[in-house]
């Protein structure tokens, strides 16, 4: 009896104690995202999207710009990142597998995914604003590109690792040889796990604002010139949050709400297709 | 005496250091069954990679001496393993169908020796599977994946996979110890069926499945072939005091 009543007690203590803690994750969550709905939503509008920016301390304007700018340096990053990590990837699940030499890129790149993304902005800063002796739009796609590489790379070698190995001796033993093997059967086997890998890692860094900021840094003005300053969501958004006026703020505030969608959006694609593909049981 | 299809001379296999195979000289006959049986880890999968050269994927294995099929050596450095392998067909223990449709999967062979004319890879893929006795159950879902097939149905697939492509001999490693036995059944009915148009040889665990369907089996033992002969011979009055301890379950 008495130890039957113990256990209740310590399982009412401990189910409480998790109970509130994942609650206080939630909360903050809940809250955050909430603040910028609300104040977002207020700042939302047409012109938003397609009018740039007033001169500073004029009502009115919008961010066509920083959207723009926003988009062609992910867009220019997935296209540096992507074909990167999904070939360093396949390098490592299959060229090299079981190698000492592929464990170890694999830990330097899990690493990698640690860094501070501030290191990478100031390392790109040094390789490509530095000699140009001017921000430029490159260097931000490059940056947010070298934050991509690891996590891109890291999904492939993840997903064609689990690819069973007897799937590639069966079109070994039709006669094919291993690069055909790695395209028509092993990428065809991880092709969902890949692409959610790389949706993931593009909302990854859709978010970064310190490796822009030494890099792309911002401009005021539309422009689609990759060699010059380019505007991007996340600079402007701290830009105008630390300015001093109100229309800033508010553009600030939609601006946040606008990317916080976006990341949310690609974030929940990025599960439906996981999901899609492995919860039916059809899949490997 | 009959035609032989490949013959084994002298074999001895290496993993690294390790003396897999030793000195195994074994005749195949054509249009029959050969079954391969033995404890696990006697070597009798390994000697069944070793006809499709299966070995040459992992660094650090040898074979030595020779295999002769139609006056070649296949064990030769100059042997395109491409053709090798699409003369001489594989079905593995798990069904290992591709992650695309069931038309695709049959049709993969025939796209990698450049057979493009859907008209021709129609008419291939459906005589595969026809004499994989797979045609009725699938033919009015060739666009579906191959996954929502039973393991039967895909070990099947498999067979009509490596039957596609017209192989001259096919290697079964334990192809129903996976399955079901009414799916098992079906494979081994079909090893009987097909083996008017192909050779097959068998590595199974299973002896009665042995005694059904081989026509010759070879007994091996740590890496030797301890005896080979006629199936009902080897079933019934084996020459060797270790291959009647084996078959009658005093060990393995």
């Amino acid at each position: 009896m008495n130890i039957q009543k113990k256990r209740r007690v310590t399982n009412f203590i401990a189910l409480t104690l998790s109970s509130l803690a994942a609650l206080s994750g939630l909360f903050w969550l809940v809250f955050i995202l909430a603040d910028v709905l609300i104040n977002g939503v207020r700042g939302i509008s047409l012109d938003l999207f397609l009018q740039d920016p007033a001169p500073p301390g004029m009502e009115g304007g919008g961010l066509r710009n920083a959207f723009v700018g926003q988009l062609m340096i992910t867009a220019v990053a997935t296209l540096i990142g992507v074909p990167v990590g999904v070939l360093g990837g396949t390098f490592l699940a299959e060229y090299a597998r079981g190698r000492k030499l592929s464990r170890i890129i694999s830990i330097v790149s899990d690493i990698m995914v640690s860094v501070p993304s501030i290191v990478v902005g100031t390392f790109v800063y040094a390789i490509l604003v530095k000699p140009f002796g001017h921000f430029n739009g490159w260097a931000g796609a490059v940056a947010l590109a070298i934050i991509m590489i690891p996590v891109v790379l890291r999904t492939t070698e993840d997903m064609l690792s689990m690819v069973p190995w007897s799937l590639r001796e069966a079109a070994f033993a039709l006669g094919a040889p291993y690069y055909k093997v790695i395209i028509q059967v092993v990428y065809r086997g991880a092709a969902t796990g890949i692409l959610t890998g790389v949706l993931l890692s593009i909302a990854r860094v859709a978010g970064e604002t310190a490796p822009l900021l030494f890099t792309s840094f911002n401009n005021s003005f539309f422009s689609l010139n990759m060699n010059e300053p380019i505007a991007s969501l996340t600079v402007t958004i701290f830009q105008y949050a630390m300015g001093p006026y109100e229309s800033w703020h508010a553009q600030a505030w939609a601006a946040s709400l606008v990317i916080t969608l976006f990341v949310l959006f690609i974030t929940v694609l990025g599960r439906i297709i996981l999901k899609l593909r492995f919860g039916k049981g059809n899949g490997r | 005496m009959e035609d032989k299809e490949l013959e084994v001379k002298g074999l001895n296999f290496y993993y690294g250091n390790v003396h897999a195979l030793k000195d195994i000289n074994l005749p195949v006959y054509k249009n029959r069954v050969t079954a391969l049986i033995g404890p696990s880890g006697c070597g009798k999968t390994t000697l069944l990679r070793c006809f499709n050269r299966m070995h040459d994927l992992y660094p650090g294995n040898r074979y030595e001496g020779e295999i002769i099929f139609n006056g070649r050596n296949i064990l030769a450095d100059n042997i395109d393993l491409i053709d090798l392998r699409s003369r001489i067909g594989m079905v593995f223990q798990k069904p290992t169908p591709f992650p695309m449709s069931i038309f695709d999967n049959i049709a993969y062979g025939l796209k990698l020796r450049g057979i493009k004319k859907r008209s021709e890879l129609s008419e291939r893929v459906e005589k595969a599977l026809r004499h994989a006795a797979l045609w009725d159950e699938v033919k009015d879902k060739l666009n579906e994946s191959a996954y929502a097939l039973s393991g039967g149905q895909q070990q099947r697939l498999v067979i009509a996979r490596a039957l596609a492509v017209e192989p001259e001999v096919l290697l079964f490693d334990e192809p129903t110890s996976a399955l079901d036995p009414i799916s098992t059944a079906k494979i081994e009915e079909l090893t009987v069926e097909l083996k008017k148009e192909v050779t097959i040889i068998i590595v199974t665990h299973n002896m009665q499945q042995a005694a059904r369907i081989s026509d010759w089996t070879g007994f091996l033992m740590l890496g030797e072939l301890i005896e080979f002969d006629r199936t009902d011979k080897i079933f019934t009055s084996p020459s060797k005091k270790l291959t009647e301890d084996y078959i009658t379950g005093r060990f393995g």
